[in-house]
């Protein structure tokens, strides 16, 4: 194990995580994806870093590759929270775009010229 | 000093795949890339010339012109996609009777003792489901039949059929009628009134004998096998083999040999299957853990029962598994594919309803199920009791609804898959206690998770073979006919 990441006392999995490089949101969004076999907890170790202890639910359960698999979890959460900055609006848009009614009012000129 | 970038990524949403990322659009449009690729094109370091670029380009990931031309056209595939939303409610499921002469040991339905009449449903009901049915705006209504054993109460299914039929008279819309019977109760005069209306028959076939017989059986005990065949072949003969549709439930039982499943299908005449997981409600719910398993263990038979129909396709014989048909025809075409059971919103109440034999309403088959279990949660209300907008404009549906956008849950909401999956509140209330769901525990988000990544890692193989056994399931033509037009559009290539 290097310094990230330690098995604690308690038999946990502890994680440093550096809250320079990862925001928060990008931190417990990876938390939830690892819920199906680990309890997890976040405290605050430092100001600059925080600490995730992850428990297993089964003891049958290995830490194995679980650090590494977690870090790079949490690279791609930290780079949806940045794409989501980048484009969320744009996606926004396309949605209200694809909902709003197409050329309403000509549709509507069209039959109010028909009917009269 | 501010640098210009040299194109503007459009959204998407990705998954890593071994070496390659998978990247999504808006609509559903995809690529893989390589992991340098990735990168690269994330920093803005591609090369607006580079082939991967180009490719990108050509799936709307990036544009290097103004945003007004991409945000329409995504827009336009987009609303394309969400096309299932157009017409509200088309599905409607009515429960004859809850009255059944099986005992299955799976039953999810909530069946009633053959002789307890006081569960069927009568006329005045039937009349004013109708009358309900044809205040939905859809222009495709489908009536589907369902019990406990609907045939049971035939002469409220004739009713229907023949007052739907004279109400489309005004309305004309594009009706049709589908019976879900196990088929014991077929007679000469039944399968005559099911040929004369075109009504579609989906029966219930498990495998072969000792699989179908180990859950579907009769009250006394024996196994249906023997009769369901004779029925089928009769159905099959007057009606009409495409008229003849069956459905199977996977269990403990048939399990691990899904393989043979398939081969008495095709041995049957049919020619395509659905390996449906079991329900978590009524009989089945109790007996979990003799009938039950593991969602990881089901995926791995899947992949492996996959495997071998798309062997038998490659064969020449065309067969079909229809859960991969849905999913593959939201990942590789830009159509609409709805399927109450997985959309986004979920088809609950805006593209399927229940009516249950007292005129209650619920949004779902497995929602009336939790009621029979005592929560009426999703009953939206009954046809003796509440107007048509109060059922279907109400608050219940209104909330159903706006809690199943897999376009806003938790995990969901950047899951590369998105565009390809749905939600089903009413399963995560049940299992879960929320409508929301908790996903990383929720064994059907592992399902759909686990297939539609295999699903990717077959077309991210981009093996010829397979690619046209896939096409021919979502065009439902025999590989040959796929083969054909592949050699047509290259021998018209050099002129175009």
């Amino acid at each position: 194990m290097d310094k990230d990441s330690e098995i604690t006392k308690n038999n946990e999995l502890l994680l440093r995580i550096d809250k320079s490089i990862y925001e928060k949101s990008a931190i417990l969004k990876t938390c939830y994806l690892f819920q199906d076999k680990f309890h997890t907890n976040i405290k605050q170790l430092s100001d600059s870093t925080y600490g995730i202890f992850l428990k297993r639910k089964n003891d049958k359960l290995e830490f194995g590759d679980l650090a590494k698999n977690f870090f790079n979890e949490l690279i791609d959460q930290q780079i949806r929270l940045e794409n989501e900055r980048m484009f969320g609006d744009l996606r926004r848009e396309i949605v209200k775009q694809a909902f709003k009614p197409i050329h309403y009012n000509e549709i509507k000129s069209k039959f109010e010229d028909k009917s009269s | 000093m501010r640098t210009i970038k040299p194109y503007t990524i459009l959204p998407y949403r990705f998954m890593r795949f071994k070496d390659e990322v998978l990247l999504v659009n808006e609509a559903g449009d995809f690529i893989f890339v390589k992991n340098t690729d990735f990168d690269k094109f994330r920093k803005f370091e591609l090369r607006t010339q580079a082939e991967t670029f180009l490719n990108l380009k050509s799936k709307h990931l990036v544009t290097e012109s103004n945003l007004a031309l991409p945000v329409y056209q995504l827009a336009t595939k987009y609303r394309t996609k969400k096309s299932f939303l157009n017409d509200f409610t088309a599905l409607h499921i009515f429960i004859l009777t809850l009255r059944c002469n099986q005992k299955c040991r799976y039953c999810q339905a909530g069946s009633e003792n053959e002789t307890c009449y006081e569960h069927d449903m009568d006329i005045s009901i039937a009349k004013k489901c109708v009358d309900y049915v044809f205040k939905s705006p859809s222009p495709v209504i489908k009536i589907e039949f369902q019990g406990g054993e609907p045939l049971l109460n035939f002469e409220v299914l004739k009713f229907v059929v023949k007052y739907a039929k004279a109400l489309n008279k005004k309305h004309k819309k594009d009706l049709e009628f589908v019976v879900c019977t196990n088929l014991i109760a077929l007679s000469d005069k039944i399968l005559k009134f099911l040929k004369k209306n075109k009504i579609l028959i989906s029966t219930s076939l498990d495998g072969p004998r000792n699989i179908h017989d180990a859950n579907r059986i009769l009250p006394n005990g024996e196994g249906t096998y023997e009769i369901v065949l004779k029925n089928i072949k009769r159905a099959q003969v007057t009606t009409g083999a495409q008229n003849v549709a069956a459905l199977m439930v996977t269990t403990k039982s048939n399990f691990h040999n899904l393989e043979k499943v398939v081969d008495e299908y095709i041995a049957k005449g049919f020619d395509s299957i659905f390996f449906r997981t079991l329900h978590p409600f009524g009989r089945a719910a109790r007996e979990r853990n003799t009938l039950g398993y593991d969602i990881e263990e089901f995926v791995r038979n899947y992949k492996k029962a996959l495997n071998y129909i798309i062997e038998i396709n490659l064969s020449g014989k065309y067969f079909s598994e229809i859960y991969a048909t849905i999913v593959l025809s939201r990942i590789l075409t830009p159509f609409s594919t709805g399927f109450v059971d997985l959309q986004s919103p979920a088809g609950t109440g805006i593209g399927c309803a229940v009516y249950s034999q007292n005129g209650d309403v619920f949004v779902s088959d497995e929602a009336r199920m939790l009621a029979k279990m005592g929560d009426l949660r999703f009953r939206i209300g009954n046809v003796k009791e509440n107007t048509y907008k109060e059922i279907f404009d109400g608050k219940t549906l209104r909330e159903i609804i706006s809690s199943s956008c897999v376009e806003t849950l938790p995990q969901c909401s950047e899951c590369a898959f998105q565009m390809y999956c749905g939600a089903d509140p009413v399963r995560n209330y049940y299992a879960q206690g929320s409508l929301i769901g908790h996903k990383p525990t929720s064994e059907f988000h592992e399902r759909n998770y686990l297939i539609i990544k295999h699903l990717f890692e077959l077309i991210r193989q981009d093996d010829p073979e397979i690619m046209n056994v896939f096409w021919s399931w979502i065009t439902n033509r025999s590989i040959y006919d796929i083969k054909r037009i592949n050699i047509r559009e290259l021998n018209e290539k050099p002129n175009r």
